[in-house]
């Protein structure tokens, strides 16, 4: 087990979000945590990359509690997010972002070679090297976003919705890509609200509802399941 | 000629901004004490401040993170009518005790007369506007080199862009924005040291220096590095316009009408926000 | 009514009777000394309380009432010393211009939707500005100032001991005050209060942020001014530097800061906190130090306190009862 998530309570002042929520993920798994809008999936990511403190649990990585940690620290252990909304750098162009996110120190001495592989991945992005990141379209801001994550050689890939906004086609194209990545060993836990997509590709999912976890499972199973799309649409 | 300290003084505070979000009245005074203490060291050691620059400056990046650390640090999410009020606070503190300390005098200009007069072909310059203007250019130049090419900069940038995403990428946010800080008050150091021997000083000269620098900073553009150099050496050259053509205190008029027209005719600034 | 209720109600009204009747007997246990610095502790509840309606009630961080009080002090003033008007009517005048002057730097910086830290900055902008006018002007006497010759008399708004300041000062305070409570009841101080929260919020549900905006200029500058009068028939000096003082509208700012902002309260709490030490510290300790004294204050409020002393105060005693 990689990364496993505690009985994590988290919200903003009285208010809790997310409540006693546990999953895990293990190696190399793709798992996928899905829920309607404030359903509590982005708060969980905040807590779990350390921008947010929760009230009570625990996150550890690899049986190393990272609960109390600073957000550098859990970046410099291997767990990187893509945010929701790509959160790009908007005034400095593709290289400039993505020599950002290959900084910390365990990428940082193959930063070039990782560059040359985040372009292979992404020819488009070699392409608008010099653009400035404010002015890509929204699929090419997405591809530089999971790029961005990449250059820092995570041990675990975390996307929050990366196919929110985005054209089908482009969504098809994130998902190929991150199949690609899981298929050569990339850990990836991915919070989606689009059910479908995410639960063909996933090997295991968690379905949130009202800020607690309403099911789990296997992905085959949750798709068949009448629950899920109870659940999803419910919220 | 002073536009490249304005420049300077205003860079500090768009540094400052952009990076913790925070709005320092005291800024100036920052200024102010580093002149004081150039003042203070030139009449117990008789050192020029040019080399008093060589002091003063790490002494004020110090005293920069110290403030920061203990002061501003909880700051940062604040509401801005509170933080101004908090250095609002620190004004009188600094104004009042650099009254006591140093009494309410004007002191003069002649006391630290170290500048040669250089004759450049038909231009007569005080040597200290030329060093002045030399040394704050080219610090200016540097910073504008390490914003856009070195690591540091590019922290900077991106937390000035988006705090969170920097948090992300695992750039340690509380700590570059002490540096952050604290470099704005070094530059003040600079600027102070530098200015010594051109300016003259008073206890409440502090709040004049903010001013100033504010309005390089939003003339710029807010959060726009470049726009406030070339800000600041805008308003540098109206003032010397004005005291040119207009003279006496109207002449000091020029730069704040110039600021006022500006913002009035282009709330952005002279080359945009952002 | 159980009778421990009556009985309660009764010390309460007692304590309060026996504070107005000391507050209006005081004075003539005073010295002059005394009588003078409650009159001024009572000028600037007073400014106080009226920047607060702007600078609290509304949010606004506005700094140019030096340029309110300055021209209600030298518009009186000049009418007086050239044309013999009384100075009650002068600072008639005098406020109808510095509202005339608000409106008008409101009215433009609102319509562009100017951040507010711009439009502090333009404030002191043209504080400056001010300030060297008046340097600059024949008529308000450059930097030798205007001098008001003393002639006591009510009609010329002079009183012939600093009592009838203290009582002058006491009215104009509890004006505000009254004011100030009106306003926060009503509807004015509702809508302000919004905008106050979020500006944006409260024009996209139909409240005129900018007209409100602009009578809360308005009402503060107007009273500002008239109490730059009462300064200067107080003072019986005027020039540049004092009249138009960047450090005084601090000084009142950091009184509202420490009382709390936007609360009716606040200015008057923190003013009265204050402003007693620091002007005894004035006279008798070196200058400047009462400056310290209110800067290492506000600074420990704020960050023990963000909300000032007023709202703190509130919250305590809602805990306890």
């Amino acid at each position: 087990m990689l990364l496993s998530v505690e009985k994590i309570t988290a919200g903003y002042g009285t208010v809790a979000i997310i409540k006693d929520i546990s999953l895990e993920v293990n190696k190399g798994e793709w798992v996928v945590v899905i829920g309607g809008n404030g359903a509590g999936k982005s708060t969980l990511f905040r807590v779990i990359s350390g921008l947010m403190k929760p009230k009570t649990g625990k996150v550890l990585l690899d049986g190393y509690d990272l609960t109390a940690l600073p957000s550098h620290a859990i970046v410099e252990l291997g767990v990187i997010q893509v945010p929701e909304g790509r959160l790009i750098f908007p005034r400095m162009n593709v290289k400039e972002n993505l020599l950002l996110g290959g900084r910390n120190t365990r990428a940082k001495p193959h930063i070039a070679s990782t560059l040359e592989k985040v372009y292979h991945l992404f020819p488009k992005l070699k392409e608008r090297e010099t653009q400035e990141g404010g002015t890509l379209s929204g699929g090419e801001q997405q591809m530089l976003a999971i790029g961005r994550g990449l250059m820092a050689l995570p041990r675990v890939l975390m996307l929050d919705e990366p196919s929110l906004g985005l054209a089908p086609i482009m969504v098809a194209e994130i998902f190929k890509t991150l199949h690609m990545l899981n298929q050569e060993g990339m850990t990836i836990l991915l919070v989606e609200q689009n059910v479908v997509m995410s639960l063909k590709s996933s090997q295991r999912g968690y379905v949130i509802e009202n800020g607690q976890i309403a099911l789990s499972g296997n992905s085959q199973d949750l798709i068949q399941d009448e629950r899920t799309k109870r659940a999803y649409l419910g919220t | 000629m002073l536009g490249s300290i304005y420049g300077l003084i205003g860079l500090g505070i768009t540094m400052v901004f952009s990076v913790t979000g925070l709005m320092n009245f005291a800024h100036g005074d920052f200024m102010a004490i580093a002149m004081y203490l150039c003042l203070a060291l030139y009449t117990r050691f008789n050192l020029d401040p040019y080399i008093s620059m060589l002091l003063v400056i790490p002494l004020l990046f110090v005293m920069g993170l110290l403030v920061y650390h203990f002061l501003f640090q909880r700051m940062i999410d604040a509401e801005l009518l509170m933080v101004i009020q908090m250095t609002l606070g620190m004004v009188f503190i600094i104004e009042s005790t650099l009254q006591i300390l140093f009494t309410a005098d004007y002191v003069n200009v002649p006391n630290f007369a170290y500048g040669s007069r250089f004759i450049m072909g038909p231009f007569v310059m005080s040597g200290s506007y030329l060093v002045t203007f030399l040394i704050g250019s080219s610090v200016g130049v540097a910073l504008y080199w390490m914003l856009q090419y070195t690591d540091l900069g590019r922290q900077i940038r991106a937390i000035a862009q988006n705090r969170e995403a920097a948090m992300l990428m695992g750039i340690q946010t509380h700590r570059v924005q002490m540096i952050v800080f604290a470099m704005g008050i070094a530059l003040l150091g600079l600027s102070g040291s530098l200015t010594t021997s051109i300016i003259t000083l008073q206890p409440y000269m502090g709040l004049d220096f903010t001013l100033f620098a504010f309005i390089v900073f939003v003339m710029g553009g807010v959060g726009n590095f470049l726009g406030t150099l070339v800000a600041g050496f805008v308003l540098g050259v109206a003032e010397a316009l004005g005291a040119l053509f207009i003279g006496g205190h109207m002449g000091g008029l020029v730069p704040y009408g110039l600021f006022v027209l500006i913002l009035i005719v282009r709330p952005q600034g002279i080359m945009g926000a952002r | 009514m159980s009778w421990t209720f009556f009985q309660e109600h009764k010390k309460r009204d007692l304590l309060f009777l026996a504070g107005i009747i000391l507050i209006l007997f005081l004075p003539s246990q005073l010295s002059t000394f005394w009588n003078r610095t409650f009159a001024m502790i009572f000028l600037f509840i007073y400014w106080s309380s009226a920047w607060n309606i702007i600078g609290g009630m509304a949010g606004e961080m506005n700094f140019l009432h030096p340029i309110f009080i300055g021209l209600g002090a030298y518009t009186s003033s000049l009418l007086y010393l050239k044309l013999g008007i009384s100075p009650w009517l002068g600072m008639f005048v005098g406020g109808i211009m510095a509202v005339g002057i608000g409106v008008v730097i409101g009215w433009i910086c609102y319509r562009s939707g100017l951040p507010h830290l711009s439009f502090a900055l333009i404030c002191l902008g043209f504080t400056h500005i001010a300030v060297i006018i008046a340097f600059s002007l024949k008529i308000t006497g450059g930097s030798r100032g205007l001098m008001i010759r003393p002639a006591p008399g009510l009609a010329n708004m002079q009183f012939a001991t600093m009592a009838g300041y203290y009582y002058m000062g006491l009215i104009l305070a509890a004006f505000i005050v009254g004011l100030s409570l009106w306003i926060e009841r009503s509807k004015i101080g509702y809508y302000l209060k919004a905008i106050r929260h979020n500006e944006m919020a409260a024009s996209a549900i139909g409240i005129n942020t900018v007209g409100y905006r602009l009578i809360a200029m308005a009402i503060s500058a107007f009273l500002t001014a008239i109490g730059g009068t009462f300064y200067a028939q107080l003072v019986l000096y005027l020039d540049p530097p004092s009249a138009i003082n960047a450090m005084v509208i601090f000084s009142m700012i950091l009184f509202c800061a420490i009382g709390g902002f936007g609360t009716v309260w606040g200015p008057v709490v923190g003013t009265l906190l204050l402003m007693p030490i620091g002007e005894v510290l004035r006279l008798y300790l070196w200058t400047g130090l009462h400056l310290i004294v209110y800067g290492i204050v506000v600074i420990v409020v704020i960050l023990f306190s963000p909300q000032g002393l007023v709202p703190w105060f509130q919250k305590y005693a809602k805990k306890k009862g």
